[in-house]
């Protein structure tokens, strides 16, 4: 009974999405729209043009500046967070310049990264920086501050201090909650690159869809939708396995209650 | 055999234990642990401060086994937090091997009564047992051997690789057991390490804890609401009042060692120590 449910899930996860694509096919096949292009030629452009195309070179710059960025705000939101959590006099004094720069919307960052970075990868990578960092830093901050206070005598009791204490016992016990900024962070990471894209830059996805939109490329568009989809379905997929290989104390620990 | 607790292996050769509580050496007369006048009040910075001690002085001996109980609410947890350097008293001293003492000091353990949030799920168990180790210094090699020599004293072989949600409620606290001997710690202090399990386990439990106190002659504070519990470990029973808490009542323990959890229950001697303390706690 299980193994049968099981496998109908699969037949449902691969199924769904690809009935989907075949009702989408014949509709866009039959259609003279100019704005709904045929399927087909948008899928075979998500290869033959972004993939291994003309494209490539853009695709590769916008995964790089989303892999800086999102590494970056990772490390920074971590340590930060962590500090903030163990430090509270500082925390309060810090306090309100976060909620200020937390609450600046990412676009009006761009004019003030063009400014300080010119149309350097360092400008847009700063923009990624400056929008992922949140989810990360509060999800650390209140993580390490909601560890079990019998974690923390415990570990007091047997002298585990400094980095040992960060390593091994306030990391792993945040962990699924950082885990969790980790991933809201990734989709604005992929919102921000391609914003990012759209002023002052030559290549990136971003830089692609515009000019496309300008010079009515629907199928070049619309391709280039697709691949940012792909992209997040690839990033929820990688995540996962991490959930399972880093969290199966966290769940199991939370199933045999 | 290697010494799991060093200053053991001057007293006695550790016994291959059959029984519960295998003769360990009796107490000596030296003071170990003293606390000496310690008042707890809570909220001193409030109108209304709760005194949850009221000048408590108490000593451990070197290798004694002492049991703390007291009606629920007595502040019992209150004074060992206070010893183990988890909360700074009001007033009064803590000294061990005479010098005094106000953060955790070094050579103590503790065993906490809620043993599925002292483990750490992020580990497995043997981990759990080593990271102390290699927070303090000790090398690889000997941290291994310590782990293996306190997993097998409890009777966790086995479960080395297994993590503590995988354990039953009863092999959780023995690791937590195993945690605190592979430590080596020249104090145990024990906070009602068995108020959360079934009554089968608890017996096995208390008789892990004999068996170790025996073997290693740790020296023990034990705190316990259970009246039969603190009469059939102890050397020595401490009464405490309801809060503001003192000391009403000392008895000493003289069961035969090793103590069994059948016959050592039958004995007249432990009915009457069972009465006496029992009547202590409810202050009558």
């Amino acid at each position: 009974m299980r193994r049968r449910q099981r496998w109908l899930g699969t037949v449902a996860e691969i199924g769904t999405p690809a009935a989907l694509v075949v009702v989408v096919a014949i509709w866009s096949t039959g259609t003279a729209s100019f704005f709904f292009p045929p399927l087909p030629s948008i899928l075979e452009s998500v290869w033959t043009l972004w993939l291994a195309g003309p494209y490539r070179g853009d695709v590769e710059a916008s995964a790089l500046r989303g892999l800086a960025g999102f590494g970056v705000a990772t490390v920074l939101g971590i340590s930060l967070g962590i500090a903030l959590a163990t430090l509270p006099r500082i925390a309060r004094a810090v306090h309100p310049v976060l909620e200020f720069l937390r609450a600046m919307p990412p676009p009006v960052l761009v004019p003030f990264a063009l400014t300080l970075f010119g149309i350097a990868n360092s400008g847009k990578i700063f923009i990624i920086v400056a929008t992922a960092i949140w989810p990360i830093l509060l999800n650390t901050t209140d993580g390490v501050r909601s560890v079990d206070p019998l974690v923390l005598d415990t570990s007091q009791v047997y002298r585990l201090n400094g980095w040992r204490r960060i390593w091994s016992v306030l990391l792993p016990a945040a962990s699924p909650q950082i885990l969790t900024g980790m991933r809201t962070a990734t989709s604005i990471t992929i919102i921000v690159t391609i914003v990012s894209e759209l002023v002052g830059s030559f290549d990136g996805i971003g830089y692609q869809l515009l000019r496309a939109q300008r010079t009515y490329g629907m199928v070049e568009m619309w391709s280039g939708v697709i691949i940012l989809g792909l992209a997040g379905y690839l990033i929820s997929v990688i995540f996962m396995v991490i959930d399972h290989k880093m969290l199966s104390w966290f769940h199991g620990a939370r199933g045999s209650r | 055999m290697t010494n799991l607790f060093n200053h053991a292996s001057a007293t006695a050769e550790p016994v291959e234990a059959a029984h519960a509580g295998a003769g360990p050496p009796a107490p000596s007369a030296r003071t170990f642990l003293e606390v000496s006048k310690l008042k707890k009040v809570y909220g001193t910075e409030t109108k209304t401060p709760v005194e949850a001690l009221h000048e408590i002085s108490l000593d451990v001996r070197e290798r004694e086994f002492v049991c703390v109980v007291g009606p629920s609410g007595c502040g019992k947890t209150t004074l060992l937090r206070c010893i183990a350097g988890l909360l700074p008293p009001t007033s009064g001293q803590i000294a061990l091997q005479g010098h005094p003492i106000d953060m955790t000091p070094e050579g103590m353990a503790v065993v906490f009564q809620d043993y599925s949030r002292s483990l750490f799920p992020w580990m497995s168990v043997s981990r759990n047992v080593t990271l102390p180790l290699s927070a303090n210094g000790v090398a690889r090699r000997e941290r291994r051997m310590l782990a293996a020599q306190a997993l097998e004293a409890v009777g966790l072989t086995g479960a080395a690789d297994r993590y503590p949600w995988q354990l039953s409620g009863g092999m959780q606290q023995r690791v937590a057991i195993a945690r605190a001997l592979a430590f080596q710690p020249k104090i145990l202090l024990m906070d009602e390490p068995f108020a959360s399990v079934d009554a089968q386990t608890r017996a096995d439990l208390e008789d892990v804890v004999l068996r170790v106190h025996g073997e290693f002659s740790t020296t023990v504070l034990f705190v316990t609401h259970d009246v039969d519990e603190a009469v059939y470990l102890s050397d020595r029973v401490i009464v405490l009042s309801s809060a503001p808490t003192r000391i009403r009542e000392v008895v000493p323990v003289e069961l035969a060692r090793p103590r069994d959890q059948a016959e050592t229950r039958e004995l007249r001697e432990f009915v009457e120590l069972r009465t006496r303390v029992y009547r202590g706690v409810r202050g009558r």
